[in-house]
């Protein structure tokens, strides 16, 4: 066992049960929500929570933003730390939670995630990136914004963050372009043009969202592709290439949502193979042996319904309208159709329940604001969880 | 809390890094330390360090190196904390004061497959073996390190550079610039390792790109349509001398000492086209590791004469 260097005697045990609290919770919670959710093989399932390892001080100070300070003051050669699991997925009742701390204007927050989406669509064009470059920058950038102000007032452009993600994740996905590149092709994109100088500054900001971004994450470049799925369950399910055609532009579609966030990669594909299913008038026979997919039915209706909201919501600006402009009226009779049989499939969450979910989200650490600048900062995949344990349940 | 690991000593300054030795404050543990500065590079956080962290994140393996840590530190530099390995392999094949006893050979050899086979099980190449990225622990225990040009198995149809592992121990369908491969380009390089240990000195040193060529096949015989269907259409398959493919007894005379079943494994690592050279599996199971003399236990391989 690691020997825990403690604070003031006595503010140990306060702390012990804070963890215990939390640990607790998540396995409440992960009966009722998709945190139990079945996973393919490659995807490893998941935890969460962030622990704090430092002296007691943490425990008392009212709030993050005095703690820097204060523990600074006290002690120099104190340093806190603190320890973050990373949690790529999470429920729709968390990210309502993440984002009410950081999103004031929830309207203008989608309309810059739309234009920011067809901004990148383009440079992923122009330098030929696969689609899940796409996918994974829309990805950290949704993330990004659960913990991180989006606001007027809030000293990083939106957009910067966004093209930052896409610079991120094409090094992550092996496709990596000079970041000059990308950054000339951006401003061209968006019609903005810089002087040498102001060039220079745009291209160190970027590097300097770059380690936020990073740090938001928790250095887990884990990625998920929907589109691998997509592709071996079109074939497993035996759909022709034509028509598995329409499941592809309706997965590029819910790049501009928030699914990927909530759902693992194969309940996203299997989403849009239903729905294509739904679409094409030919009654393709679909065996959804949901068993031998590894998709839990609840998860995959609860993703189905996020897709067809977006569809029913905002067709016009998907990528499907283009292609198919009368399917508007369609999606409006399947999302009909499914409230009407499907709501009993779905995860049910009682007044009382949600009042319990409200106080385990205020106390996750997780969702408390971050701080980037102080303390030292530890990232950790929850295969690691058991050691955090022993470290901190001393 | 004090600050969690101690860093006492600069040992090195690789591409994107600068590594130190540390302690774990709490446990005295020796561990190492990456360093990585911020903002010190045109293009942000360096590929291979993403690549590192990544694949060592996930991988855990008696005969992997362990990623034990990462962090932020107050001054906003990126640090990854590493197990802390003293030696490596070519520091011991180069000590001409040290014996290799064919257990102590056979011992390496393994630890080395096994350690590929984890990452090949998890569809992670590493794409660069050689025996200065195979550590040694003071307990004897070989680990594959530095995962920086490592990455994970994609779909068929996506193009990979050629341009990985250090020369000497690259495969022939990188030499001649194919742009899809497989594990197979890590066994070759186990191969290439496997006949330096026997040899104690490399055994393809090309000079450059196009001398490795050659070394290579004068070696092992130049790759023909026979052997290796639709070799020709490669890239590089261009103004190649024709040698022809060892005998066994020229392999016998050059590796004096190595058993039938040695050679056997030697030549399926060795083994020009990438879809009959043996794969982990195979290569584990062979008559090598079951004859005798037993693989050398751990604690008992021959370490390294003086201190550095």
């Amino acid at each position: 066992m690691v020997e825990i260097p403690t604070g003031p005697k006595g503010k140990l045990p306060q702390r012990l049960t804070q963890i215990k609290n939390k640990e607790s919770t998540t396995s409440t919670t992960s009966l009722s929500t998709p945190n139990s959710r079945i996973r393919s093989p490659i995807t490893p399932s998941v935890d969460i929570s962030t622990v704090t390892n430092d002296t007691a001080q943490k425990t008392e100070t009212p709030t993050n933003g005095n703690m820097a300070s204060s523990s600074t003051e006290k002690q120099e050669a104190q340093i806190t730390s603190t320890i973050q699991l990373s949690r790529p997925f999470l429920t729709r009742q968390q990210i309502k939670f993440a984002r009410s701390k950081t999103i004031e204007n929830p309207a203008i927050y989608n309309q810059r995630l739309l234009q920011l989406h067809q901004y990148l669509l383009k440079i992923c064009h122009s330098f030929k990136f696969p689609m899940r470059v796409l996918e994974g920058s829309m990805y950290y950038y949704q993330r990004f914004y659960l913990h991180n102000k989006f606001e007027k007032t809030a000293l990083i452009n939106p957009l910067d963050v966004g093209i930052t993600c896409l610079f991120i994740v094409s090094k992550n996905e092996d496709t990596i372009k000079k970041l000059r590149d990308l950054l000339i092709l951006f401003n061209q994109t968006r019609g903005v043009t810089l002087s040498a100088e102001q060039f220079e500054n745009y291209r160190k900001r970027i590097l300097s969202i770059e380690f936020q971004i990073l740090e938001t994450i928790g250095f887990d470049f884990r990625t998920y592709h929907s589109e691998e799925f997509l592709i071996k369950y079109n074939k497993l399910l035996k759909v022709d290439k034509e028509t598995s055609y329409i499941s592809w532009l309706i997965l590029c579609d819910t790049y501009q949502t928030d699914v990927s966030l909530k759902y693992p990669p194969h309940i996203i594909a299997i989403c849009c193979i239903i729905l294509n299913n739904k679409l094409s008038d030919s009654s393709l026979k679909l065996t959804t042996d949901y068993q031998r997919l590894r998709c839990e039915e609840k998860l995959v209706n609860e993703c189905l319904q996020d897709i067809l909201t977006h569809y029913v919501e905002s067709f016009k600006i998907t990528g499907l309208a283009l292609k198919f402009p009368d399917y508007q009226i369609k999606f409006v009779h399947i999302k009909m159709e499914f409230n009407e049989s499907k709501p009993q499939m779905m995860f049910h969450v009682d007044e009382k329940q949600k009042q319990q979910q409200h106080q385990d989200l205020e106390k996750d650490q997780f969702f408390q604001e971050r701080d980037f600048t102080t303390g030292e900062r530890r990232y950790m995949l929850e295969n690691q969880k058991k050691r955090l344990y022993a470290e901190v349940d001393k | 809390m004090p600050p969690l690991y101690t860093k006492s000593k600069k040992v090195g300054e690789g591409t994107y890094a600068v590594v130190y030795l540390g302690h774990h404050t709490a446990t005295q543990r020796p561990i190492a330390i990456k360093e990585i500065k911020a903002g010190q590079f045109k293009d942000g956080l360096d590929m291979s360090a993403i690549r590192e962290m990544k694949y060592l994140q996930e991988l855990r393996h008696l005969n992997i190196i362990e990623l034990v840590d990462v962090f932020s530190s107050q001054e906003g530099d990126l640090n990854l904390v590493l197990e802390y390995l003293p030696a490596d392999l070519e520091m011991l094949i180069k000590d001409r004061s040290i014996l290799f006893s064919p257990g102590d050979i056979k011992s390496w050899l393994l630890m080395t497959l096994r350690g590929v086979h984890h990452c090949h099980r998890n569809h992670i190449l590493h794409r660069d073996l050689k025996p200065n990225n195979l550590l040694l622990s003071p307990q004897g225990e070989l680990k594959l390190a530095d995962f920086g040009l490592a990455r994970s198995l994609t779909s068929p149809n996506e193009l990979l550079t050629h341009n990985v592992v250090t020369r000497w121990y690259r495969a022939p369908e990188l030499l001649f610039e194919s742009r899809h491969y497989t594990e197979a380009v890590d066994l070759w390089a186990v191969g290439v390792i496997f006949a330096e240990l026997m040899l104690r000195v490399p055994y393809l040193p090309g000079r450059d790109d196009l001398d490795q060529i050659d070394v290579t096949f004068q070696a092992l015989g130049t790759p023909t349509e026979e052997n290796w269907s639709n070799v020709s259409s490669l890239p590089n398959y261009n103004d190649l001398k024709i040698y022809p493919e060892p005998t066994r007894s020229e392999l016998r005379k050059r590796f004096i000492g190595a058993t039938e079943a040695a050679l056997d494994l030697m030549c399926g690592l060795l083994c020009l086209n990438p879809a009959n050279r043996w794969d982990t599996e195979r290569a584990l199971l062979s008559g090598y590791f079951k004859e005798s003399p037993d693989p050398t236990v751990p604690v008992d391989l021959p370490k390294l004469s003086k201190k550095e």
